[in-house]
């Protein structure tokens, strides 16, 4: 089965659009979908906001688990609210990178069946088992603020049609933090139990949500850090965005009177930077992208079964003839 | 201008372009990541004398727009009055809001108090 990730990715350096786009860049012009752009550039937007959107819908699979299971009918309000914004989040998405694999032959058909086949990958977080409301709560504060730090930073991509669907995507992400953050107070300041549960899912949950961001320059890891920045697809590094996560939730985590599950971890003020331990990131490349994570493949599964098993609704949609304007 | 002439500019929406002038809707965008806005109408023969009526247009402004478009009127499909009340909201949903939490903001300042945090400020 064919896959836009098997097209070559050519550059001709020497062709004065190369760099007549380069100066474009350096001059921080922001780039539309029907622009001449390398096909590096392309892909690597392919690639990103592709598994941004599938990520979207992915993760959307753990907290919908929870919505039928919430402590109070309010919450099962703002959960499903959560839930239908990160899917629609993914629709947005979604159609930016079908705007960028069209001129290639390719369709959001082509996408799915590369996450069925494993070449489209997903976050780390969305293949963790949510074993309890804890778990929702913690999805919501810490793993939504990891992702409104990464996103944040995007917003400012020179890929415009990125640039505007981030701009709907985080005023959304807004109230989705704050729920979070209510979850996760409400818990920690609850009963011995309810805090205990908290702190279960913060140790089950703390490797996972560092290699969110993916792996450090110095962990001798490939990633496509360089060239995005080179591009201005993104400005910060890994650590960068990292190390602002851990500025804004160590001392959430620490007001809640929970425990970060790393006795390293400590601010050094010398070098302007936490210092903790750093997970194993070759379980990204060796489990995550494998999609061999715990719920990897029943997670799998169940977007599989989605797009299957209901596409009838889509074919009857399409059979229908559309309303002729004024009609 | 003449009774007949009158007539086909009014009747022009409804009948396919053949070199009549028809109504194109115009937006502007101010920055890349804002709303395309809907301007104005102009009547033009075709998709790109409309986008060049339109540039005419901006050109003469203060404020120069990022990017403009143009939509023929007939191509674009509205909600029916009736279907318009349908968008009317009965049921508060606060529960999405932001200033619906509040709170959360108000507890992070008195736990913060309580246990003396001096963690670093957050960098830019």
């Amino acid at each position: 089965m064919r896959s836009v990730f098997d097209l070559p990715v050519e550059v001709d350096r020497e062709d004065p659009r190369y760099q007549a786009f380069l100066d474009r860049i350096d001059r921080g012009e922001k780039i539309e979908a029907d622009d001449w752009m390398p096909m590096d550039y392309r892909m690597q937007l392919v690639k990103l906001i592709a598994m941004h959107g599938i990520s979207e819908i992915m993760g959307a699979f753990p907290e919908k688990e929870w919505v039928p299971r919430t402590p109070t009918l309010r919450r099962k309000l703002s959960l499903k609210a959560k839930v239908q914004d990160e899917v629609g989040h993914g629709q947005l998405l979604i159609r930016v990178a079908e705007d960028l694999i069209r001129p290639l032959g390719f369709t959001r058909d082509d996408l799915f069946n590369d996450l069925f086949a494993g070449r489209l990958k997903f976050h780390n977080v969305f293949h963790m088992p949510a074993l309890n409301f804890a778990d929702a709560a913690l999805i919501g504060w810490l793993v939504d603020g990891a992702a409104i730090v990464t996103q944040r930073m995007l917003a400012q991509t020179s890929y415009a049609p990125y640039a505007r669907a981030l701009r709907r995507i985080l005023a959304e992400e807004r109230f989705h933090a704050f729920h979070g953050e209510d979850m996760a107070q409400t818990l920690a300041q609850g009963t011995p139990e309810q805090k205990a549960m908290l702190q279960d899912a913060l140790n089950r949950w703390w490797d996972a949500l560092l290699m969110f961001f993916g792996p450090p320059e110095h962990a001798g890891i490939k990633s496509n850090q360089d060239i995005n920045i080179r591009y201005r697809i993104r400005s910060k590094t890994n650590e960068e965005l990292r190390q602002e996560w851990l500025d804004k939730y160590v001392p959430q985590i620490r007001a809640l009177g929970l425990q970060v599950p790393d006795e390293t971890l400590h601010y050094d003020q010398a070098q302007g930077r936490w210092v903790y331990r750093h997970p194993d990131y070759s379980y990204l490349k060796n489990v995550i992208a494998r999609n061999q994570g715990p719920r990897s493949q029943a997670r799998l599964a169940l977007r599989r079964a989605a797009f299957f098993d209901h596409a009838w609704v889509h074919e009857a949609l399409a059979a229908q003839p559309l309303a002729a304007a004024g009609d | 201008m003449s009774e007949e002439r009158v007539q086909t500019a009014a009747t022009t929406a409804s009948t396919p372009a053949g070199g009549a002038f028809e109504p194109y809707l115009v937006f502007k965008q101010m920055e890349h990541r804002g709303p395309m806005e809907s301007e104005y109408t102009v009547l033009a023969p075709n998709a790109e004398m409309a986008l060049a009526m339109a540039q005419e247009n901006f050109m003469r402004r203060q404020e120069a727009p990022y990017n403009l478009m143009v939509v023929r009127e007939r191509d674009i499909v509205r909600l029916p009055e009736e279907l318009r009340q349908a968008l009317v909201r009965t049921m508060p949903r606060d529960y999405r809001s932001v200033p619906a939490y509040a709170h959360v903001a108000r507890r992070w300042q008195e736990l913060k108090l309580a246990t003396g945090d001096d963690a670093p400020a957050p960098r830019r």
